[in-house]
This record gives structure tokens, sequence and C-alpha cells, in this order.
């Protein structure tokens, strides 16, 4: 590319705290012309710009102070001069700060193009993955009239998968087939296990060796135990009854199970020593029925993952529900997901429902962090920290991967040699904002 | 309305994490929302609560609502009433309509002379000039509390001071959703822990004020500091049997910040249980590598000593007593019984105080958030997203 591109910024309410926050943009050297507007929101002050934006060669614009609802008009007068609706940003006056503008222009200037054109872009959401979580998500995305294809991982040789393109056009080569989507979901949960063995006479133990995912099953195996003669006891390292479950705890243990918190337990012919971290002393119960409850991860997930190159310990994010850190794909189950919450169906649920906002619109556009190579020092703290895989090393240098990179200034912030910049650093809350595309429309 | 359009409208009650989750989803799909809020700002609690992961991103999900109260206030189809109080909520065809008051500025900034005689006559001092401006706290106001008082009112020699000035206003919506969330447990309640009366001894909400800079406390490097959690949380005797689900993950957040800030600083957390952490999460395993103290016991009481608090509890067999120089009591979540919005419209609870959505989607009106049990404000927000969902279901019943 050329000559950089450069945009034209017009200040409305152009008095007082405005001008103030505003001056310093007006030096910027990507700003090819600036303008105090006499009125603002009126239909002179848009005709004012149209006329500027015909003459001129600007290919962005600007207008700052101004009442966010003018976006659309200020849309509407600049494709008229050729500037598509991406390149044009307002930021409101409620939000009258210079970073604020700063960021917005680096918005409207962002010259990272899509790489594919428009009319490969795909408004399709493909699910991947099984259990209650992804049946949960499929029900919910075709109650929400996605365009959603759902695939087994089973469906798929995922060694031998090849996954290209990015957000909005994801190519999947599987084999024969080829799928193409605009988002990814990939949803797992863990599988729970119940293993039961007999001995002879004596109390039943159930042993909960997982988190709050073997709930279900754990509490049933506890109803189904005190039903028959004999003592009740589980055996959990923590309680996993969080929330609403204290009920359900308390009740077991008004039933008269004994909730017994030990670390390792020795079964030795029909007879338990446990070690209760709260009583200290070893307790050995006859047992006749020893059952197990425990989950695993499905193999599946990490095959998945792989192809979609992400590690295998990655985990969503926060910020959106489900985001994965890597752009246009999602992810939720208890697989996943950190968290436990009860009830990972309904997550999943939100997640798809959350979708439904991002699937349409076009590409993101965020402010980048950069790397100051004179100043870093190659320790790769960045590397280590960002959540979203976007700092890389080759070339015996730190770099920071544009595609990647979200903006959330995580980096910045713990940079040892200070050598990341990016527009100014009181990035909590406004950096947000303008990534939802919310704080400036 | 806005656009001009005849979009149906959504009314959203409390603009908590939920609230403002279920506002944005439906502006997102075109739907006007009128949100309506308690407080001055949007946020709920979580406008008092800092970031705890300064260095490291903990996941405390504080800025994902400063995120969603940008993009709620930077929306056209988002009406934001703040600082309203419920008149009555009437069901018409379907249709509900919330009549609500809002007090008016009890000062007029345009008649005001800056004198400040009203802020010598106050006995309260609930009037105070802060940057120039006279600012009435309408809380430690006399009058507004119902007691007669009004002497700023004779004083003020230009008549700028109406105490009781209101506005009425109503907001109309076919589909309702409600989320407004809990109240956080009274520490004072829990009288053995002796907050209130024994100097050293905080809220996990004062810590978080400590740790936003907004206030002092007695904590640093060679300093002792302990958490106790669970306060408010599981003890019948105090009427919150249920679990928080919330305190583990937040005070372990704490914890770990205040070592970051103070790596000499001695932290002890007093826990029951860790709930709604798995092994993976790295909170658990943070912790493992810091030496913070973990005692699993649920302190006695706490007393003071020297003018320092110190906590007694049980320890195996014995009965232990360790002064420190803080005490941050972790308090939980407790359902707001005393909401009228609630009893308006008739919402049935469960025997723990926390909403039930039975016979609720049939009318319109949908739950989400804390106001459902306790929750984490990730869980309010897709709750509050799930919310949305279903009220864009019922609208598209009821207008095709």
């Amino acid at each position: 590319m050329g000559e950089p591109m450069k945009a034209a910024v017009f200040i409305c309410r152009a008095h007082g705290a405005n001008l103030v926050a505003y001056r310093g943009l007006l030096k910027h050297p990507r700003v090819g012309h600036s303008e105090m507007l006499p009125s603002c929101c009126s239909e002179e002050g848009r005709n004012h710009v149209q006329l500027h934006l015909l003459g001129r060669t600007t290919q962005a614009l600007l207008v700052l102070g101004c009442s966010a609802f003018e976006l659309k008009r200020y849309q509407d007068i600049a494709v008229l001069a050729g500037i598509p609706p991406t390149r044009v940003a307002v930021v409101p006056f409620q939000l009258r700060t210079s970073h604020a503008a700063e960021l917005a222009l680096a918005r409207v200037l962002d010259d990272r193009e899509a790489r594919f054109p428009a009319e490969a872009h795909s408004d399709g959401l493909c699910l991947i993955g099984e259990g209650v979580s992804a049946d949960a998500a499929f029900e919910q995305a075709v109650a929400e009239g996605l365009n959603v294809v759902r695939i087994a991982p089973g469906d798929v040789d995922w060694n031998e998968a090849r996954l290209t393109g990015g957000r909005g056009h994801f190519i999947l080569e599987a084999g024969e087939v080829m799928h193409h989507f605009g988002l990814a979901l990939i949803s797992f949960d863990l599988s729970v296990e119940v293993d039961r063995s007999c001995f002879g006479e004596g109390d039943t133990v159930v042993v909960l060796a997982g988190g709050e995912e073997c709930l279900r099953s754990f509490v049933s195996e506890l109803d189904g135990a005190l039903s028959k003669s004999g003592k009740v006891y589980a055996v959990v390292q923590e309680t996993p009854f969080s929330g609403d479950g204290e009920i359900l705890y308390q009740d077991l243990q008004l039933r008269g199970v004994t909730f017994l918190r030990a670390p390792d337990i020795k079964v030795f012919d029909g007879s338990m020593t446990v070690i209760d971290e709260h009583l200290g002393c070893p307790l050995t119960i006859k047992v006749r029925d020893l059952v197990t409850v425990r989950s695993s991860r499905p193999g599946a997930v990490d095959e998945v993952l792989k192809a979609f190159g992400m590690p295998p310990s990655r985990r969503p994010i926060g910020l959106v529900p489900g985001d994965s850190g890597m752009p246009g794909v999602f992810m939720c189950g208890s697989a996943l997901s950190a968290r436990h919450e009860d009830d990972p169906a309904e997550l999943s649920r939100a997640t798809v429902t959350s979708l439904v906002g991002t699937i349409g619109s076009p590409l993101p556009r965020i402010p980048l962090a950069a790397i100051d190579t004179e100043r870093c020092s190659n320790c790769l703290t960045c590397l280590r920290l960002c959540p979203y895989g976007a700092p890389y090393f080759s070339e015996g240098r730190m770099h920071i991967s544009a595609e990647r990179c979200q903006g959330c200034g995580m980096c910045l912030a713990a940079c040892p040699s200070m050598a990341i910049s990016m527009p100014p650093s009181d990035l909590r809350a406004e950096a947000g904002a303008i990534k939802m595309g919310g704080g400036l429309k | 309305m806005a656009g001009g359009k005849d979009i149906a409208k959504v009314v959203v009650v409390g603009g908590g994490p939920a609230g403002l989750a279920c506002a944005a989803e439906l502006a997102v799909r075109g739907v006007s929302v009128a949100l309506l809020e308690k407080r001055g700002s949007l946020g709920g609690r979580v406008q008092d609560l800092s970031c705890k992961g300064k260095v490291r991103c903990r996941q405390c999900d504080v800025c994902r609502v400063h995120r969603l109260r940008s993009q709620v206030l930077a929306s056209e189809l988002i009406t934001v009433h703040t600082r309203v109080e419920l008149e009555q909520v009437e069901r018409n065809n379907g249709r509900y309509r919330f009549d609500l008051v809002r007090p008016n500025d009890a000062i007029n900034a345009g008649l005001c002379s800056r004198c400040g005689k009203c802020v010598e006559a106050c006995p309260t001092g609930a009037m105070t000039k802060a940057a120039g401006k006279i600012v009435l706290d309408r809380n430690s106001c006399r009058s507004i509390q119902g007691l007669e008082c009004e002497r700023c009112v004779s004083v003020c020699p230009v008549g700028a001071i109406d105490l009781f000035g209101e506005e009425h206003l109503s907001v109309n919506g076919n589909a309702v959703v409600v989320a407004t969330g809990s109240l956080e447990f009274p520490a004072s309640e829990e009288k053995r822990l002796g907050f209130g009366e024994v100097s050293g001894v905080m809220t996990s909400m004062d810590l978080e004020s400590f740790l936003e800079g907004k206030m002092d406390a007695d904590l640093e490097n060679g300093k002792k500091a302990a958490f106790i959690l669970c306060v408010g949380s599981r003890s019948s005797s105090v009427g919150t049997p249920k679990c928080s689900s919330v305190c583990c993950k937040y005070s372990l957040r704490q914890a770990l910040t205040l070592k970051e800030m103070f790596p000499k600083l001695s932290i002890t957390m007093f826990i029951m249980d860790w709930r709604g952490l798995s092994d993976d999460d790295g909170l658990l395993r943070e912790l493992a590598t810091t030496d913070i103290q973990v005692v699993r016991s649920r302190p006695a009481e706490i007393f003071s000593e020297g003018g320092r608090p110190a906590v007694r509890y049980e320890s195996g067999n014995d009965v232990e007593c360790q002064c420190y120089d803080t005490v941050v009591l972790s308090v939980g979540l407790m359902p707001d019984l005393d909401d009228d919005t609630l009893s308006q419209m008739a919402i049935p609870r469960d025997p723990w105080g926390d909403l039930k959505d039975e016979n609720c989607a049939d009318r319109g009106v949908f739950l989400a958030g804390s106001c459902r049990g306790p929750r984490d404000i990730g869980h309010c927000v897709a709750d509050g997203i799930v919310a949305a969902h279903h009220a864009m279901k019922h609208l598209g019943v009821d207008h095709g």
C-alpha cells in the first residue's frame, strides 16, 4: 500500500471540555482534515461534512462529540462519497476523552481488510461436540433461526482435518467433505462414569472423584443407597454443593449420609480405611457396596482443539460468553469451562444466543498492541500471559500477531521493559466498550 | 419511540450484571428496552468491586460489567431510568405499566448561590460543600427520613432547596425481565464476629474499597491479616442456609491480589470448604504457590485484644486464639425480601426467599441473575442473555 489512509475529523459542540479532550488528535499524522462544526447534529452540519467528503481525499470519517444517534446519517453521507460504513465512527459526547477518540481513529483507519471477499462471508455456525451442553446449544441455535451445522466428533478424522480461513470464512477440510462456516462453537461435557463393586456385608460407601458435573449421579447413588439397609458414607475431597446445592447437602446429611473428607482411601478385602481430614484419625468401615463416581474428559476434545490450533488447556476467557480468544471460535460445556456452573446447558444456551448478534456483523476492528523492538528484552512475559496467543517469537524478535491481538491490554500492564504500546492505557472500561462496538457507534 | 417504529418494549428491572446483559442483548436484536435502576448509576454491586487481576487476569469478570454498561449507555434502543422508585405495576391486556417516581435534585443548581448557609444549618451534616457545589446526602437528611427538620429550607436566602420535589413517569412494556439482584449479608448481624465493635474487622466489600484505593486499612508488608469465609452463608442461625457460591471465589482472588501487592503480608484463610472451584481452575493452583495459610475451621468469635482483633477457633481438638491486624469477613449474598417490585408482581419465592419462575413465563415475566439464587457475575450475565432470549420469544408469540 502506498500513501497511508487518512481520516477527516469533525468536532461537534466545539467548546470547553470537548476542545481540550480532542485538541491532541487534530495534530495526529493520520488526520487529513480537521474542522469544528459550527452547528452540530443538524442539516447544516451534515451538509458541511458532505461537502468536504465529496471534494477531498480522506478515506475515513470521524465525528467527535456528537450524539450517537447521528452515526447512521453520517454513514449515509459517507457512502455517497465512496467511504464504507465501517470507516465511519462517532464518539458520543458522553465519552468525552482523548483516549476514546484515539481508539476510534485507530478503528476507522484500521488497514486490516478482510482477507477474503465479502461474498465469501458465511453466516453459518458450526457446532462441534457432544453431550448435554452441545444438545442444548444445537436446540437453541435452531430456536434462534441460525444456520447451524452439527458435526459429531466421531464424523471427522481430526488428525487429518485442515482448518483454514478466519472468522466469517472458516473452511474445514476433512477427507472428502468440506465445511464452510462463519463461526465455530466447540462444546463438550465431561463424561461421568459410575463404578460399582460389591463385597459381602456392611455399609455403602459412595466415593466422589470429580467436580460438580458428577453431582447428579452422586446424589442419585446416595439416594439409592439410603433406601437399602446399613449406613451410608459419602467420601469426597471437597463437597461440590455450591449455591442452591447447599440445601441438597444438608438434606442428605439429615437423611443419614455421613460425609467424610478424605484425600485417599484404602480398600482391602471388604473393609476400608479412610482418614477424615476433620477427625484426623483413621476410620475403618466394613464395606458392602463401593460406588465410585468419576468424570473424565472426552479424548476427542484435545483433537478438535488441536485442529483449531489451540492448546489443550484452552478455556473460555470471559468478556463474551464462551469466548475462546481465537476470533470466531467459541467454546462451552463442562469439559471446556473451568467454572462448573451448576447448569452448563444453560450456559451454552446463553453462548449461542449471544452469537446471534456477532454472526452477521463484519470483523471487529480494534486497537492493537505493538512492540518496540529496541526496548524489548525478549523475556517472553507477554507470550506466557496473552489469553489470545497473539505474541510470537520469530527471527530472534518478538512480534504480536495482528490477527489474534484483541487489544485487551494485559501485556501492556505486565511488560517489564515497557516495550509494548497501545493507544493510551486506561483500557479497562473503554477498550472493552469499543471492542464491542458499544461505546463508539 | 426510538426509530419511529412500533417495536415491542421490554422493561428490565435492575441494572446489575444480569439486567445490563439482558438489555444489551435485546438491543442488539432491535428490541427497545426500558432499564430501571434504583441506584444513581448502572452496574449494581459491581460498581463497588475492584479489578482483581491487575497483573494477571483472574477472571473476576468485573470488567465485563463495565463493558456491558458502556454498551447499554451507547445504545439508542435502551432508555435508562436511574434513581427511580416503583409506585405501582399494572397489567392490562398483556402489557405492563410501571409507574415510577424519581426524586428531583434537592438543590436547584441554577438558583443556588453556594453561600453555604444550609451546610451550617444542617444538624446531621447531610449537606456538604464539595468542589464548590452543595450536595445533599439523602440517606442522612432528617427531613427525607421522615423527621421534622427543614432547617436548610428556611435558612436558604434564594429558595433553591426543595427536599420533596419528585418527578412521576411511567414506562410500558410487553414483557418484564426481573433482575433485582440480591443483598450482601449485613455482617453486623453475626454478632459473634464483632463487626462494628472490634476495630480492624471489616467486610469483604470494605476490602474492595481498599483495593480500589478508596479506603484505608491496616494492610501492608509485615502485618497479619485473616479472611473468614462463609459469613452469612451456610448458616441457618442467621437465616441464610444456602451457600452463597461467590465468597470462596472472590475471597481467594482478593487474598491473591493482596499477596501480590504486599508479598510480606501474612494471610490466613478460615474456610469450611472450597466451593465452586475445580482443580483445573487457576485459583487453587495459584494459592498453592503462595504462603497463604488455609485453616479449615469456622471461627467461634472475634474479640478485641489490645485493640487488635483476635480470632478464637477450633483446631483439631483444641481451641486456639490468634491475633491479627485486620480480619476480613467474606460476606455472602442473601435475597432482598422487602423488595416492593417483586411483591407487586406476585413472583413466588422458594422457602429460602429466592425467586422461582413458576407461572412467570406465561405472563411475560422472566427472571435473571442473583434474585433467583446466589450466583457470580459470569453466571448472572449468562442468565441475562438467556432471559433476553425468552423475552424475545414471548414478544414473537404476541406480535407475530
